[in-house]
């Protein structure tokens, strides 16, 4: 789930730098320090704007000058049982890997619907249930987190696909409540737009997925 | 979902312990750490006045609760209240929710709960469960060793199904070369390079692969195997392929797409260094689990799969980019292999060190992490020289520079040189060969190894013997490989260390894993002597000569019968033959034993039959240097009269097809008639520059075939006409050289600081190998050479000298062989 969260960071300048611009310069360096990083709970997505910039420090020894900024930036913590859209990179016998932006979710054999089977000689490798459903790299695929771990700097997920509106993203048609796929839509009028394909053209790789998402919570949340 | 686990009591309990109560019924749901008995243990408390020292010990009676270790239902108990247990065993039966099978960086990919929780219930931990690492592009998705069996089961189904086998392929050196010598770039954007054509259909690849600056961004060139495409192809009609690597996880899928771009061979079944899990050594274990029994390796290093030998068809290294190695190989021991190990300075170099420090760790109990990090650095270094010091250039400009010298040598006349020398050489002669046929008998072999498993699986099919398991291919290529030289018995002669275990080093295991029987001495039942040509140990070879039967053969046979799995014909590779050419054995294994001092001990190999003489022919090239002694001027004639036939009768059956267009029998005659007037030819200067300008005139043919014709039939021509003729001017200068400094070899190649103790050792040894000749002149099956002019007075002295020459004292005797020479020299000056 994407928030807007107050955070506070210590940023280091080099004397070198010290000016009229100062400001900008912290501000600069903090978008570089933070955005895109992991804290270990939640992802850094975008920093919005910075308040309370402190007065500069300089530390005895160094010489560098400290601010303590307060800054206001748009974060994704992944929850279990969130649903999220991801895509898939790798597959192999024992499930798959996906990436929701910048967090590596694993879904096995055990949470993929039992029609939907590995098939290794098909190249490359993919799941497959010998109709309409692949699942190879590239795949755009709907998957609830079941279990989440945080390590320093980084978050692992396990995900499922078998479940309502789960599995392959589907496809619907403007007006009807029937998903391109074997699954019922009952979104009909929110997700009317959603013309999200297997194998689109611009597939959106790393983090690029992540900043879409927040795009949609972002109006969300500052409304 | 899940299943029955049993639990065990453990043994952290003080037993004997009795069963008070039990707090759960079968059919309850069950949570980890919940308590599921209540029991009780006896112990002795000591009590009393410890002060005075009366104390007495009482018995106790302690009542403690018991905790599940996992959650799910419980099944049945095996205990009952009031039992007394007197040690671990057995004690519920646990319906489990999940079996954490599939684990994914601490995660299980079932159930998602995290597994790294330590927990006091359970006395392992969850990560436990799940210990086998077995995906290729992955290390952290972890499974049981029930879940691998599994998986396992189902793919041995597909590949019985389709009929197939697994083959493990390894790139660098097996069917791939790669280098990042910028030299070669701009070989291939050069069209009037001589190399161009060789290298138009190497591929490239930009690797953003380091922290160094100079290897960011550096392309890589890579080379493959002639006949791959067409190999893998076929191959994989018959095995599914895996790439396995000790390169980085980025170099393997660039190089997976280069030889495979539509990915249908390998799909993602690649797996590199980054993966492995270990630095030194590969293992089939890291893929296949459970059984390897339809798995099939092909490498070119057999070390570096210590477990999996009888897997493993071992292939002769590739060597394009030649002393580059293999690029990859910095962590790897150093090679082991004196067979098949291709003179590459660098990779050799550079696999040293490593493998030392490899060695100090385990010795000092280092830090593997920083071993890791030190070798990292070592092959970050290695790469950036290589592209700072462009080896492969600099062999180039050898080679063009011993070219240029070889037209001067056959120049006619100086305005012609002069002409010459304002433009480049219109042929030039190209430093990289692809020449290399080993992917024809690996499919041959590789084909023969699946029908045999498929034959024997129909067998064992047929017979419904066939359970859970298949034939074990291991034992099927052992039964193939072991047709090859049986019978055979081979010793082994300057080819390992002495003190070396022969049965144990890699030579020796390959030999006996052909078949063939390994012998430490020459006794009657040896059939095979198997000699390094560049250092023969004599003890052996003497043995062998008392007994005719046995075939003294050098090493390129060897590889040979390894590489085609037939026992080939050994006259080709028959060390007498040259030898009974007297000088020229000497002298044949004096150049290479002078390449050896070259290459930092790299030794010359001939891959493939039509190679060896060729590659023979590539070092003369190279070592040839203008002579300035007379003396060993006209031994050298006569020993390369000698041995030039005998290279035409292997070039016969080689690929070369310029030797075979070139006019031996007037080259003959030519020689004939040169060696008959050649008695007075040192005495004399302008007798002899007649007789050169002779020579030039009836060369004149061959020369100009030589400019348009292949560059061994030309260094082989070269070779003649240097050795024969010589330009006029060269031969001054020459003798120039010699009155200059009569006691030096006036010689001004490349090689000079060595070479003058390296030429006084090929005068010995040259001496050594005419006495040889006298000595066995009688042995009916080696033809006797032809004797030859003037040299019969000198070769007399030097085979008195020849007669005491052991092995300890050469270096006094090549004084005194030097001082003689000099002296013989200034008379016949003086009487001139």
């Amino acid at each position: 789930m994407f928030f807007l969260h107050n955070l506070e960071r210590r940023v280091l300048l080099h004397p070198s730098y010290f000016g009229k611009n100062m400001t900008e310069l912290v501000t600069t360096k903090l978008v570089k320090d933070v955005e895109g990083t992991c804290t270990g709970d939640y992802y850094i997505i975008a920093i919005m704007d910075t308040f309370d910039l402190s007065e500069g420090r300089i530390l005895p020894g160094s010489g560098m000058a400290e601010f303590t900024v307060g800054y206001r930036a748009v974060v994704w913590r992944p929850f279990k049982g969130e649903v999220v859209d991801a895509i898939c990179t790798s597959v192999n016998q024992h499930g798959f890997f996906s990436n929701a932006g910048p967090l590596s979710i694993f879904v096995s054999t055990h949470s993929i619907p039992p029609d939907i089977q590995y098939d290794a000689n098909a190249t490359p490798p993919q799941f497959t249930n010998h109709s309409d459903i692949v699942i190879e790299p590239g795949t755009h695929v709907r998957i609830k987190i079941m279990g989440l771990r945080t390590g320093v700097g980084e978050m692992f997920a396990i995900g499922k696909i078998d479940g309502d509106y789960l599995g392959r993203e589907m496809v619907w048609c403007r007006k009807c409540t029937k998903a391109v796929g074997d699954r019922m839509c009952l979104r009909t009028g929110t997700a009317a737009l959603a013309t999200k394909k297997k194998n689109d053209s611009d597939r959106h790789m790393g983090n690029t997925n992540g900043v879409d998402q927040s795009s949609s919570s972002i109006e969300l949340t500052s409304t | 979902m899940g299943k029955t686990k049993t639990i065990r009591l453990g043994n952290r309990l003080r037993y004997p312990i009795t069963i008070v109560r039990l707090l759960k019924n079968p059919g309850d749901t069950v949570k980890k750490q919940d308590a599921l008995m209540e029991y009780s243990f006896k112990w002795y408390k000591e009590v009393g006045d410890t002060i005075r020292g009366e104390t007495w010990e009482e018995e106790q009676t302690t009542y403690a609760d018991w905790s599940s270790p996992s959650d799910g239902t419980l099944n049945a108990w095996s205990i009952k209240e009031g039992q007394v247990i007197k040690q671990d065993g057995p004690c519920v039966l646990i319906d489990e929710d999940c079996s954490h099978e599939i684990q994914f960086q601490g995660l299980c990919a079932i159930c998602g709960k995290d597994m790294t929780e330590a927990n006091w219930a359970a006395e392992t931990r969850d990560t436990e469960r799940a210990p086998i690492s077995m995906v290729h592009d992955q290390t952290n998705l972890t499974v049981s060793s029930t879940h691998a069996q599994k998986s396992e089961r189902e793919l041995q189904k597909r590949l019985l199904e389709s009929r197939k086998l697994s083959l493990v392929v390894d790139l660098d050196q097996t069917v791939i070369q790669a280098c990042i010598d910028p030299t070669v770039g701009e070989w291939m954007k050069d069209p009037t390079n001589p190399n161009y054509d060789s290298v138009k259909n190497v591929k490239t690849f930009q690797l953003d692969d380091g922290p160094h600056a100079v290897v960011r961004k550096c392309w890589y060139y890579i080379k493959m195997r002639p006949g791959l495409e067409g190999f893998l192809k076929r191959i994989s009609t018959m095995y599914e392929l895996h790439v396995y690597t000790m390169g980085t996880r980025a170099y393997a899928q660039n190089v997976a797409r280069v030889i495979d771009p539509e990915k249908k061979l390998f799909g993602n079944r690649v797996i590199s260094r980054d993966e492995n899990g270990n630095m030194y050594s590969k293992s089939l274990q890291r893929l296949f689990p459970v059984s390897t029994n339809m798995v099939v390796i092909i490498d070119d290093r057999s070390d570096v799969w210590p477990h999996n030998r009888p897997n493993l068809v071992k292939v002769t290294p590739y060597e394009f980019f030649k002393g580059i190695g293999d690029i990859n190989a910095s962590f790897l021991p150093k090679r082991q292999d004196l067979l098949t190990s291709a003179p590459s300075t660098n990779g050799v170099k550079k696999a040293e060190k490593p493998a030392d420090k490899n060695a100090k760790a385990v010795a000092t109990g280092k830090d593997t992490d920083e071993v890791t990090k030190e070798q990292l650095e070592e092959q970050q270094s290695a790469l950036e020289k290589q592209i700072n010091e462009r080896p492969l250039q600099l062999l180039q400009e050898k080679q063009d520079k011993e070219d240029e010298e070889a037209e001067k040598a056959t120049g006619h006349s100086d305005d012609s040189a002069s002409s010459r020398s304002s433009s480049p050489p219109p042929q030039r002669h190209k430093v990289l060969l692809d020449d290399d046929r080993e992917l024809e008998f690996l499919e041959k072999h590789l084909t023969q190894l699946h029908k045999a498993y498929y034959a024997s699986y129909d067998q064992k099919k047929s017979k419904r013997t066939i359970g859970e398991d298949v034939p074990d291919v291991g034992n099927l290529l052992n039964n193939l490989k072991a047709k090859v030289l049986r019978g055979h018995q081979i010793a082994l002669s300057g080819v390992l260390p002495q003190n070396t275990d022969i049965y144990r080093s890699e030579i020796g295991q390959q030999i006996t894993s052909f078949g063939a029987r390994l012998r430490s001495t020459v006794s009657k039942e040896v059939t095979h002597l198997v000699v390094n040509t560049s250092q023969p140990g004599t003890a052996k070879l003497n043995a062998a000569r008392r007994y005719p039967h046995i075939k003294v053969v050098g090493l390129e046979w060897l590889a040979q019968c390894f590489t085609e799995w037939t026992s080939v014909n050994e006259t080709p590779y028959l060390y007498f033959k040259e030898d009974a050419n007297n000088v020229g054995a000497a002298r044949q294994a004096e150049e290479s034993s002078d390449d050896n001092d070259e290459d930092m001990g790299g030794i010359e190999t001939g891959n493939t039959a039509p190679k060896t003489p060729q590659q023979k022919m590539n070092k003369l090239q190279i070592q040839l240097p203008p002579r300035g002694d007379d003396q060993d001027d006209d031994d050298a004639d006569d020993d390369e009269d000698g041995l030039l036939p005998d290279e035409v009768e292997e070039g016969q059956m080689s690929p070369i097809d310029g030797l075979k267009t070139f006019n031996w029998g007037s080259a003959e005659d030519e020689l004939a008639e040169f060696l008959a007037s050649g008695s007075d030819d040192d005495d004399d200067d302008e007798d002899m520059d007649e007789e050169d300008e002779e020579d030039d005139e009836d060369f004149a043919p061959p020369d100009e075939s030589e400019s348009s014709s292949s560059s061994e039939e030309s260094s082989a021509s070269r070779k003649r006409s240097r050795s024969r003729s010589g330009s006029p001017a060269t031969r001054k200068r020459k003798l120039e050289d010699d009155v200059g400094d009569g006691e030096e070899d006036g010689n001004n190649d490349d090689e000079g600081e060595e070479n003058s103790p390296a030429k006084r050792m090929r005068r010995m040894k040259s001496a050594r190998g005419s006495s040889l000749r006298h000595q066995y002149e009688a042995a009916p099956d080696l033809p006797t050479p032809a004797v030859t002019g003037d040299e019969d007075g000198v070769e007399d002295k030097v085979e008195e000298e020849g007669q005491n020459f052991t092995d300890l004292d050469e270096e006094a005797l090549a004084a005194d062989l030097e001082a003689e020479f000099a002296a013989d020299l200034e008379a016949e000056f003086n009487s001139a």
